[in-house]
C-alpha cells in the first residue's frame, strides 16, 4: 500500500483527504505544517506529498526546499497546491501544481499518473 | 517531471427543480455546497429535499438520502410515492437510500463523517441529503465538536463536489454553530393570522447568491412544493420606451373620446365605483372589444362564475361566449376564499403569458387585498403586478368596489388607484327620478383626456356614454341637490 502524506493547516481538510484517500486505498499521513512533514519524513518516507502552500512555521515551498536540499529525499513526488492563482515553481524533479479548492476528480488522476 | 492544474472542483449551478425557488435562491444552489434546511415538524423539509433529489436524478445525476434519526425508509417512501415527482424506479438505482445512525450511534461524529465519505465514495452522488440532522447536533459534547463536524463535512462534500441538504428543526432565535458554517440556511415556517396559517420560506444566507430576501409564500401540492418570490422583492428591469400612440378601443365610442382615443396601450387603470354601478360590465366591454378584433383577453374575477359572468354580459347584449369557446377569451375565476395573493399574481402572469393576452381584467381588486396575510405589504405588491403587467405589454383594467356615496378623496381605494396611470370614477347621482351612473375620467398619466363628467347607461342593447344632464355635479355623492328639472340630456 502507497503513503501519502498530506500536508495543510487546516485541520478539516486534513481529515477529509484522511477519509478520501483511505477510501480508494492509500495509506495517508498528516502533517499541520512543513517543519512537522519533514521531521515525519526524515523518520518514514512517503510514497507522495500532498502540501499546501501557505502555513504557519514552514510554507509548502520551503518544505519543498528542504527536500530539494537532501539527495535522500529530493525525487519524492509533490503535489503542491495554493488558493494562489501563480504557484511558485520549485525546482523538485517530480512535482505537480493544483489549484485549491480540489475535487477528488481533479486531485485522483494526477496522483495515479505520479504513483504509478 | 512538472504539471499544472488549474481549479479543481467545478461550483456550477444547481437548479432545484422546485418552481419558484431557484428564483428565491438567486439561480439555484451551488455545487459541492452545504445547506441547512430548518423547520418545525411538518414544514415540508423532507418532500422538499426529496423533490429536487427527484428532480437531480432527472437531471441524470445520482442522489444519496442519509437518514439519522426520522422516519424508517419504508414510511420515508411510502408517504413521497403519493407525490408526482416521486419515481419508483430510480429508487435504488439512481437514488439511494442509507441510514447513518448506527455509524453515529457506534461512533459518534467522526464515525459519522467516515460513513459519510465511505458512501459518498461507493455511490459516487451529486447531491446528498442528511434527513435527521438533529441526532448529530444531540451527538455533539460541545459547540466546539459540533463545529469541527461541520467544517469537515463541507470540506468533504466539496472535495466530492456533492451538493449536501442538511434537514433540521427549527432552532428557533438560538444562534447553532453550523449557522455560520454552512453555505446556505433556509427556514421553512409558518405565518399565522388569526384561525388562518400560510407556509413560508426565508433564505437567511447564501453564499455566492445574490438571493432574494425576506419571506416567501409557498404551497406544499400533489406535485411538491410550489414557491411565489415576493413580487415586490424582485427586482424591477427598467422599463422600456413605452408606446404612448397605441390605443385600445373601451368598446364605447364616447369612452375612448375621453380617454383620448382610447386606452393607451400596456397602460393599467382603476375602474372605481360603487357595487353595481358597471364596473364590471365596462370591464367586459372593454374585453369584447378585444376578442373582436381577434385580440386575446384575460379576465380574472373573484366573486362570479364564469356562467354567470357570461350570462349577465349577454343580458346587456356583450356577447362573450364565441370568443370563450375559440380561446380568444380566459375566464379565471377564484372564489373569494383563503387565497394566497402571491399565487393569485403569478397564476394571472402565466396566464397573460401562455395566451400571449393583449386585454386583461382584475376584478374586484379588493379580492387580492382582502387575501393578503400580511396586508401592509399590499401597496408595494400592487405596486410590483401592475409593474410586471406592464412589462408584460398587457393593457390592464383594474376593478375596485368603494362604499356608496363615499367621498372617493378619503377611500382607501385612493391608494389603489395611485399606482394605476389612468383613473375612471363612477359615482351615482341620486335625483327625484331615480339612480344615474355618472363617470369622469379623473386622470390619464401619460396623454390628455378630457374629464367632463358623463352617465353611463346600461341597457338590454348595451353599454352607452351620453352628456351629463345639467346641474348633475351638483348631486354626486348625494351632497347636493339639482335646481329645476332633472332628467336626461341626451347628445
Amino acid at each position: 500500500m502507497k503513503t501519502i502524506m498530506v500536508v495543510d493547516d487546516e485541520f478539516d481538510l486534513l481529515t477529509v483527504w484522511s477519509l478520501l484517500l483511505e477510501q480508494v486505498g492509500y495509506a495517508v499521513v498528516t502533517a499541520p505544517n512543513g517543519a512537522f512533514a519533514l521531521e515525519l519524513i526524515r523518520k518514514a518516507r512517503p510514497d507522495l506529498i500532498l502540501s499546501d502552500c501557505m502555513m504557519p512555521v514552514m510554507s509548502g515551498p520551503e518544505l519543498c526546499a528542504a527536500l530539494f536540499a537532501d539527495p535522500d529525499l529530493r525525487s519524492i513526488p509533490i503535489i503542491l497546491c495554493s488558493a494562489a492563482v501563480d504557484i511558485p515553481r520549485q525546482p523538485n524533479p517530480v512535482i505537480a501544481y493544483c489549484r485549491k479548492p480540489l475535487s477528488i476528480d481533479t486531485l485522483l488522476p494526477i496522483i495515479q499518473k505520479m504513483l504509478p | 517531471m512538472t504539471t499544472h492544474t488549474s481549479p479543481a472542483s467545478d461550483r456550477s449551478n444547481v437548479e432545484t427543480g422546485v418552481p419558484g425557488l431557484d428564483t428565491i435562491l438567486g439561480g439555484g444552489l451551488v455545487g459541492g455546497a452545504l445547506y441547512l434546511i430548518e423547520g418545525m415538524a411538518g414544514a415540508g423539509k423532507t418532500i422538499l429535499s426529496s423533490q429536487i433529489g427527484f428532480h437531480r436524478v432527472l437531471q441524470g445525476e445520482k442522489v444519496l438520502y442519509m437518514t439519522l434519526i426520522a422516519e424508517s425508509h419504508d414510511k420515508l417512501l411510502g408517504h413521497l410515492s403519493g407525490l408526482s415527482f416521486f419515481d419508483e424506479n430510480a429508487v435504488a438505482e439512481k437514488m439511494f437510500f442509507v441510514s447513518g445512525y448506527h455509524a453515529l450511534m457506534q461512533g459518534g461524529l467522526d464515525g459519522f463523517l467516515k460513513q459519510v465519505a465511505s458512501s459518498l465514495h461507493q455511490y459516487r452522488p451529486s447531491l446528498l441529503i442528511v434527513d435527521g440532522f438533529r441526532s448529530a447536533r444531540e451527538f455533539s459534547e460541545t459547540d466546539l465538536s459540533l463545529s469541527k463536524f461541520i467544517h469537515e463535512l463541507n470540506a468533504l462534500v466539496a472535495a466530492m463536489n456533492c451538493t449536501t441538504l442538511l434537514l433540521a428543526p427549527l432552532s428557533g432565535n438560538e444562534p447553532h454553530p453550523e449557522h455560520t458554517l454552512v453555505d446556505g440556511l433556509i427556514e421553512l415556517n409558518r405565518y399565522s393570522d388569526g384561525m388562518r396559517r400560510t407556509r413560508e420560506i426565508e433564505v437567511h444566507k447564501m453564499r455566492a447568491r445574490d438571493h432574494m430576501l425576506g419571506k416567501h409564500f409557498f404551497r406544499i401540492t400533489d406535485s411538491g412544493h410550489v414557491m411565489f418570490p415576493r413580487l415586490e422583492a424582485r427586482c424591477a428591469t427598467q422599463p422600456g420606451p413605452a408606446d404612448l400612440r397605441t390605443r385600445l378601443g373601451s368598446g364605447i365610442q364616447r369612452l375612448d373620446e375621453l380617454l383620448g382615443g382610447g386606452f393607451i396601450k400596456g397602460s393599467t387603470t382603476t375602474l372605481m365605483g360603487a357595487s353595481g354601478i358597471g364596473k364590471t360590465l365596462l370591464g367586459l366591454q372593454f374585453l369584447a372589444a378585444g376578442a373582436l378584433r381577434g385580440e386575446k383577453c384575460v379576465y380574472l374575477g373573484f366573486y362570479e362564475s364564469p356562467l354567470r359572468l357570461i350570462g349577465k354580459a349577454e343580458s346587456v347584449s356583450i356577447a362573450l361566449q364565441a370568443a370563450c369557446d375559440d380561446g380568444r377569451l380566459t375566464i379565471q375565476w377564484q372564489p373569494a376564499i383563503e387565497l394566497a395573493i402571491d399565487e393569485l399574481a403569478a397564476t394571472a402572469l402565466a396566464t397573460v403569458k401562455q395566451t400571449g393576452a393583449t386585454r386583461l381584467v382584475l376584478d374586484g381588486i379588493e379580492g387580492f387585498r382582502d387575501s393578503a396575510m400580511r396586508t401592509g405589504r399590499f401597496g408595494l405588491f400592487l405596486n410590483a403586478l401592475t409593474h410586471q403587467l406592464r412589462e408584460a405589454g398587457v393593457t390592464t383594467l383594474l376593478t375596485e368596489e368603494v362604499p356608496f356615496y363615499a367621498d372617493p378623496a378619503i377611500m382607501r381605494g385612493m391608494r389603489l388607484s395611485a399606482m394605476t396611470e389612468n383613473l375612471i370614477l363612477l359615482r351615482y347621482a341620486e335625483t327625484d327620478t331615480g339612480l344615474h351612473r355618472m363617470v369622469s375620467v379623473v386622470k390619464q398619466r401619460e396623454s390628455a383626456h378630457d374629464s367632463s363628467l358623463r352617465e353611463l347607461v346600461i341597457t338590454g342593447k348595451g353599454l352607452d356614454i351620453i352628456d351629463a344632464f345639467p346641474g348633475a355635479a351638483g348631486v354626486l355623492g348625494g351632497r347636493g341637490h339639482t335646481a329645476g328639472t332633472v332628467g336626461r340630456f341626451d347628445s
